[in-house]
């Protein structure tokens, strides 16, 4: 029994050992390390002024070692973003910079980092009260990569920056600026999901410049164009917002529930837009 | 005359401890088990990664081929290893177990490989039989959910203060003594098909019938040693918490523990169980 017992654990020694070289090194080994800084890394976030200089080093060796280790690993482009956000928390922003400038040596290929470090050039400048620089990178994010996340919403987040400040003039071009670029973009990716994202950013820049009979336009053309229960979900408490809270025209919504409504066959949905329509047309009352 | 659960615990830890030879079906059963649970670790690196990345990609999603929600999924991978290694031979083995009970009883030789041999030759019944039990187990989860989302439900209107948190742990707990209740009720098939050789469905129903007739004192010849699972049960359903608190692997340490423990508490389940049989039958003058 002793004997058994000895050789069933000698097996799974062996075992796990063969599999451990095996697998070692790659991206398992990097997402390990990766973890275990994010792990500190998310402490620090949560208060940036007063994390310890010793959790921020420790983050920033944790993330160096990883790059080192394992370059050639998805990982290893996480980490360097994680390290350049780091670097801008802790108003490192010089070595943000050389940072970001070897991201974008490294990944030209990838846009969706180019996006982010991008988007990351333009923040230092912001941060340091650079603005007008900040808007020369924001704008080349834009333009070189309007198919990421980060370029598709840029126009508006430059319009809530003048917002903020209280230049209103500035934010009105901003927001105008915004509608000629999703309007274009919605027109060139009709029916894709791109398409249907800078539908919605449109609506929201009419939003921001008070022309809610655009909104409400742009509002129905997605909705009929889009037609999803994903985008439904989405879209239809919009519907109210514009047309019986911004534009006091409740027959207006009405009119478009009940246009949406022919678009169903049944189901929960169709039941809720019934209801809304029961409860509008006996306000109107 | 009163059936004593003490003497029979007293026994049936005696024979244990006199007998090491018992606990070596249930040490192989753990050990195919801790195998299985090597090879989902390893799952997500290669070289097994080949092989398993397109399944885990396709049931669970691409987050779960990294570190660390791939330990988060490892409970889940292990249950359904589990499930094969009680069906291929988990069964088998417990019989292997009962067997070299019966021989130590009966001052016969006890010869593991032969015994494994002798019970391989009804390995389709036991098969049949880990089928059974894993369908009823799988069957009855439905049932359960529905069963204690309506009490909870139900609990929480007429005692506003109920946290709803405290539905995760209970489901988990109800969920146990449902599962310990199965086991409860059909733990004597196997002894009853290698102690008195039933068939395979008459040696389900004479486990039942057992139950019937002896509702309490199987409750608590069983239901005693199956409480040291509960711990562990109750850390499973806590794992995602002690994740964040700890580290990541915490989900296997605990998958480890709960295997290792099954060795003994596993073996003592059936040496009582075996025993209870035994003594029914000398005590009703038939011959086991």
């Amino acid at each position: 029994m002793k004997r058994l017992l000895i050789t069933l654990i000698l097996i799974l020694v062996a075992v796990y050992a063969v599999f451990s070289i095996l697998g070692s090194g790659g991206e398992y080994a990097a997402e390990k390390l990766f973890y275990k800084a994010m792990k500190t890394y998310s402490k620090i976030t949560a208060n940036p002024d007063v994390a310890p200089p010793a959790m921020l080093t420790s983050v920033e060796n944790g993330l160096k070692s990883l790059i080192k280790k394992y370059p050639k690993t998805s990982v290893a482009k996480t980490a360097h973003i994680s390290l350049s956000e780091l670097y801008i928390m802790s108003k490192k922003y010089e070595d943000a910079q050389s940072m970001l400038k070897s991201i974008m040596a490294a990944y030209k290929d990838d846009i969706l980092v180019m996006s982010m470090a991008q988007f990351m050039k333009g923040t230092i400048y912001e941060k340091t009260n650079r603005w007008d620089k900040a808007l020369v990178e924001f704008r080349i994010l834009r333009d070189k990569y309007p198919n990421t996340q980060l370029g598709l919403q840029i126009p508006l987040y430059i319009g809530k920056y003048y917002q903020v400040k209280g230049d209103e003039a500035a934010s009105q071009d901003a927001y105008k600026e915004a509608v000629s670029f999703y309007s274009k973009i919605e027109k060139e990716n009709s029916k894709k999901v791109l398409g249907y994202m800078a539908s919605q950013l449109l609506m929201q820049s009419y939003m921001n410049l008070r022309n809610f009979e655009e909104a409400g336009n742009v509002l129905e053309a997605t909705l009929m164009n889009y037609a999803s229960p994903g985008s439904f979900n989405q879209l239809l408490p919009l519907v109210e917002m514009i047309y019986v809270e911004k534009l006091k025209s409740p027959e207006k919504a009405i009119a478009l529930y009940k246009k949406v409504e022919t678009l169903f066959k049944g189901g929960k949905l169709k039941t809720i837009i019934n209801k809304r329509i029961e409860i509008l047309e006996k306000s109107k009352k | 005359m009163k059936y004593s659960i003490r003497k029979n615990w007293i026994a049936s830890i005696d024979m244990m401890m006199e007998n090491s030879v018992l606990l070596m079906p249930f040490v192989l059963i753990s050990f195919f088990e801790l195998l299985a649970l090597e090879l989902i670790y390893f799952s997500t690196r290669p070289p097994l990664s080949v092989i398993a990345a397109p399944v885990i990609r396709k049931f669970f999603g691409e987050a779960f081929l990294h570190y660390p929600a791939n330990l988060a999924i490892t409970p889940n991978l292990f249950y359904y290893a589990q499930i094969a290694v009680y069906i291929f031979i988990g069964v088998l083995l417990t019989a292997t177990a009962v067997n070299i009970f019966k021989n130590i009883k009966e001052k016969l030789p006890v010869m593991a490989n032969a015994m494994v041999r002798n019970a391989s030759k009804r390995y389709g019944a036991f098969m049949v039989y880990g089928i059974i039990i894993m369908i009823l187990v799988a069957a009855i989860k439905p049932l359960d959910t529905f069963v204690f989302t309506k009490a909870f439900h139900l609990a929480q209107r007429l005692m506003p203060g109920i946290p709803t948190r405290l539905g995760g742990i209970g489901f988990t707990l109800f969920l146990f003594l449902t599962n310990f209740f199965i086991q409860v009720i059909f733990i004597a098939s196997v002894p009853f098909m290698v102690l008195e050789k039933k068939p395979l469905f008459k040696a389900i129903f004479s486990s039942m019938t057992l139950f019937a007739g002896n509702f309490f004192t199987m409750l608590i010849l069983i239901g005693l040693p199956f409480l040291v699972y509960l711990p562990i049960v109750v850390l499973k359903s806590l794992a995602g918490a002690l994740v964040g608190a700890t580290f990541p692997e915490i989900i296997l340490a605990i998958t480890v523990l709960g295997g290792v423990t099954s060795i003994f508490v596993d073996c003592f389940a059936i040496v009582c169980v075996s025993q209870f049989i035994m003594d029914i039958s000398k005590s009703r003058g038939r011959k086991a």
